[in-house]
């Protein structure tokens, strides 16, 4: 996956700055809520679910401030990334047992042409797991200064 | 309350994340970009749990689906069904979650994204 292929994946509506969430579940919840009143999904409920099952089978906190809530479902046409920061932080089960600052939730169908799932939720640990790159993210207030990051993380790599 | 459309497509996505959970190579992948995973054990009794609250006929419907194809359940955009193809004669709405519609070509379980 190109870099230019992996910020596409990241759009303005489905950025969220200030996520007002306390746990991980109700975090999940407003993230999809999120995209279903942007009408990238129709369906909020089944989401939540398939994305609550996959935290059953082991939580996405993978360390470090981060979180990649992730998981195919039926009611999506397209691979989705959102992405927000809680400024307070959230109990999210992580491997480190901190709290998680940075969430990258990712949606994709069952079958994709291009096959970038798991190649994007790569690349999406490999970028935040810069020490650098976090500092600079908690400062990140809009998407174009995400986008910012992500070029940055790139040009130092 | 979820619908009985709801429920088959929650069923679908918990199916897939079984038998995606269950490949070791998307399994070793995901281990090596630094996802923890359990076994899917527990997956399987949430699946059973899922399947006890959906109407008979429509679980038997979904199960001969599921054997017969990849995914039960096909996306419809513009009135066309995603696994064959077809255009359908009258036109899904996603807000419309209770009625269950049928494919006219292929019969899989239609839901509109």
């Amino acid at each position: 996956m190109t870099h230019k292929e992996f910020t596409s994946y990241f759009h303005p509506e489905f950025f969220i700055a200030d996520l007002k969430a306390t746990s991980k579940d109700k975090a999940i919840e407003e993230i999809v809520a999120h995209l279903v009143e942007r009408r990238q999904i129709k369906n909020g409920t089944v989401v939540v679910e398939a994305l609550k099952k996959r935290e059953s089978l082991g939580s996405t906190g993978i360390g470090k401030s981060l979180a990649i809530p992730h998981g195919r479902t039926t009611v999506t046409g397209k691979l989705t990334v959102a992405y927000a920061r809680s400024i307070a932080g959230i109990s999210w089960e992580s491997i480190d047992h901190k709290p998680v600052h940075f969430i990258f939730l990712i949606l994709a169908p069952h079958q994709e042409k291009e096959n970038h799932y798991l190649p994007l939720l790569g690349k999406i640990v490999e970028f935040a797991r810069d020490a650098a790159v976090r500092k600079r993210l908690l400062k990140v207030e809009t998407h174009e200064e995400l986008l910012g990051v992500l070029d940055g993380a790139k040009a130092a790599s | 309350m979820t619908s009985r459309l709801e429920q088959i497509i929650i069923l679908q996505d918990l199916d897939l994340m079984i038998r995606e959970m269950s490949d070791h190579a998307t399994t070793s992948q995901l281990r090596k970009i630094g996802f923890e995973l359990d076994e899917v054990a527990t997956l399987r009794e949430t699946r059973a749990d899922i399947a006890s609250k959906i109407d008979r006929d429509l679980l038997n419907t979904y199960d001969r689906l599921m054997k017969r194809y990849p995914r039960a359940v096909a996306p419809v955009r513009s009135g066309v069904c995603l696994a064959c193809f077809i255009k359908q004669p009258t036109q899904l709405s996603a807000s419309d979650l209770e009625k269950v519609r049928f494919c006219e070509q292929c019969k899989r379980i239609l839901y509109a994204i």
